[in-house]
């Protein structure tokens, strides 16, 4: 699987919420990006992986 | 809708249904550290401030952006589409944005030069029609032409924003002719977006007729970033009471202030009829 662009060792029974705590990703500041599927930082789900899937974490940065 | 002059509630800026005291939009970029930022922040004024919508660093735990630094009760969120090349790159990253702060709205913009990060005209609109048809305010970031506005207008965007000069550049309003036309012809509000470096500029453009400008790396980057907010936003401020005010007309001559009549000369001579 692909997580922010860069390759990610997918493992039997990985979860979206897995995946983030795995990162140490606080999802009250993100969104991700699964697929097409959008998910904003409240409202998560804890879905099951797939080692093809294609995920993005996002946050807010500086910018003008 | 176009400026909102006073309509019972005073002079208000109206962009998406949303009405605003202050006139002038400031960023969140280069500023050496979020404190300063903050307190430049509460010194402009500004209501509105800009964020950019990036990847989580991975392996970097805390790396959890800037909303936390924002005060978020008194500043309203205007996630940009910053870094995006093509229309598709930002409707995505217009939806992550919505995701990301809860807002609908989206500085919209595409940019695949990044040499001047002048926009891409046609992909701009493209992406602006898309996004207005997904339920977003879209503010989308131009050059100064007048029927690429009319066109995004047209589509349903919430405001223009055409450029002074190119962004971070600081080379004031290298446009100027442009904008005027904009402004005369726009019937969404006109944000004059990028390349302004001090405040005089930023007042130039309100008194032409701008309805709000946006600000940053002239903020970010000034010696004393607080002292400099609260500058822009006094240039803006006094821009915009002088538009309201209506500016004398230019003449081709000299038109003398005191009277003409009754001067004190060192000889008696026969007066002269101006």
């Amino acid at each position: 699987m692909t997580v922010n662009g860069r390759p990610y060792a997918y493992r039997e029974g990985l979860t979206l919420h897995r995946l983030l705590a795995e990162l140490a990703i606080e999802p009250r500041r993100v969104a991700v990006m699964r697929g097409d599927d959008i998910y904003r930082s409240n409202d998560i789900p804890d879905v099951a992986l797939d080692d093809r899937d294609v995920i993005e974490i996002v946050t807010a940065m500086a910018g003008g | 809708m176009r400026n909102g002059k006073d309509n019972g509630g005073g002079d208000r800026l109206t962009i998406g249904g949303r009405a605003f005291t202050s006139r002038l939009i400031i960023g969140t970029g280069k500023y050496k550290d979020f404190g300063v930022m903050r307190e430049a922040h509460a010194a402009s004024g500004a209501e509105i401030v800009t964020v950019s919508i990036r990847r989580v660093e991975i392996g970097a735990p805390g790396h959890q952006g800037i909303l936390d630094h924002i005060d978020l009760g008194r500043h309203r969120l205007l996630p940009n589409t910053a870094g995006c090349r093509t229309w598709d790159e930002a409707v995505r990253v217009a939806k992550l944005a919505r995701a990301m702060t809860g807002s609908d709205w989206i500085k919209l913009e595409v940019i695949p030069d990044p040499k001047y990060l002048l926009p891409d005209p046609v992909d701009t609109l493209r992406a602006a029609e898309v996004l207005v048809q997904e339920g977003f305010v879209v503010l989308p970031y131009i050059n100064a032409d007048a029927v690429l506005a009319r066109r995004l207008a047209a589509a349903g965007c919430a405001t223009v924003m055409p450029l002074a000069s190119p962004i971070g550049s600081g080379r004031g309003v290298l446009t100027r002719a442009s904008i005027a036309i904009i402004i005369e012809e726009s019937d969404v509000p006109v944000v004059v977006d990028a390349g302004l470096g001090v405040p005089s500029e930023a007042a130039e453009v309100m008194e032409m007729g701008a309805d709000a400008v946006l600000v940053n790396t002239a903020i970010a980057e000034a010696g004393d970033p607080v002292k400099m907010a609260a500058a822009f936003g006094q240039g803006v401020a006094a821009g915009r009471a002088a538009f309201l005010a209506g500016r004398m007309p230019v003449r081709a001559q000299a038109s003398p202030s005191s009277p003409t009549a009754g001067v004190v000369r060192a000889v008696e001579q026969p007066e002269v009829p101006a």
